[in-house]
């Protein structure tokens, strides 16, 4: 059994490291060692910060998803959860501006985004560009690369929105038909 | 009561399996995991809204998180409309299938797609 201080869950970890940037999260649950501040983890071929604040009491085994991610810190991961790791250094402006330069390059297209804005209504337009964002990070973009995951999240936009739009449509028609006598 | 179809019955079915936690992705994800099928997402939001319309399932927004770039979450579950027309789907399907010859049931296993 490792110890459980050297664990960090939640894991988008996965699909980030895969991608090989670098990632500051505050949605990571991380031990209450690192509670208050930044630590910094060695992971695959990138480096992993992980910033934000874990509940107290919080057990560091939560909801992983995947063991395939590299491990690079004392403890060994049999403990059926999360990504062993190891506090490298404190989080540093050049890992920010590495971070941001990353996100820059794999972050979905914008123009995508301006389109979900004409084509959805505005209570749908947050839910499903949401939905969206968070598979292009999960699923797309760790399995297809950036070319073909922005590739898919315009398809999706396009596509989404085509069928809420004929959706609306369809139910307008019905509306206008039964109101007037049908 | 209107009838559901086979994709809104899914849909129903896997809003009440994830307890009031289930999102359009989620949803998605959970037919995919019973069934084997993986339900475009295009055919999961109008078939949410739908359910929704007819007062089968409910919606609360939840918090925005920085993985969905900044964007709420749509919770969904069931709701008594919705539980009856799953009840009367399943006793449907049930009438249905009486009466069929065993030995084409064993064929057709139940649950299976056409």
């Amino acid at each position: 059994m490792s110890d459980p201080m050297n664990h960090i869950t939640g894991l988008q970890a996965t699909a980030s490291l895969r991608g090989s940037g670098i990632l500051v999260s505050d949605s990571f649950v991380i031990t209450s060692r690192h509670a208050a501040g930044l630590a910094s983890v060695s992971g695959g071929s990138g480096i992993l910060i992980v910033s934000g604040v874990a509940p107290a009491d919080q057990s560091s085994h939560i909801g992983a998803r995947s063991n395939d991610a590299p491990a690079t810190g004392p403890g060994d991961d049999d403990d059926g959860g999360g990504v062993p790791f190891e506090v490298v250094r404190e989080l540093t402006e050049e890992d920010l501006e590495a971070l941001r330069a990353y996100e820059e390059r794999t972050s979905p297209p914008a123009f995508a985004d301006k389109l979900g804005y004409f084509l959805l209504s505005l209570e749908q337009q947050d839910e499903l560009l949401g939905d969206l964002k968070e598979r292009y990070a999960e699923v797309w973009l760790p399995e297809l690369g950036v070319f073909w995951a922005r590739c898919c999240y315009v398809w999706h936009v396009i596509r989404v929105s085509a069928a809420l739009r004929w959706l609306a449509l369809v139910g307008s028609i019905v509306g206008l038909w039964k109101r007037h006598g049908g | 009561m209107s009838r559901l179809g086979t994709g809104e019955r899914d849909v129903l079915l896997a809003v009440l399996h994830l307890r009031g936690e289930g999102y359009a992705i989620s949803v998605a994800d959970e037919i995919e995991r019973r069934t084997g099928r993986a339900p475009s997402l295009g055919s999961i939001y109008p078939t949410l809204d739908r359910l929704q319309r007819k007062g089968f399932i409910s919606s609360k927004m939840g918090e925005a998180t920085p993985e969905r770039g900044g964007k709420r979450k749509r919770h969904y579950r069931i709701e008594a409309p919705g539980v009856r027309a799953l009840k009367e789907s399943r006793a449907s399907d049930k009438s249905m299938w009486a009466g069929v010859p065993a030995g084409v049931r064993a064929v057709v296993p139940e649950g299976a797609p056409a």
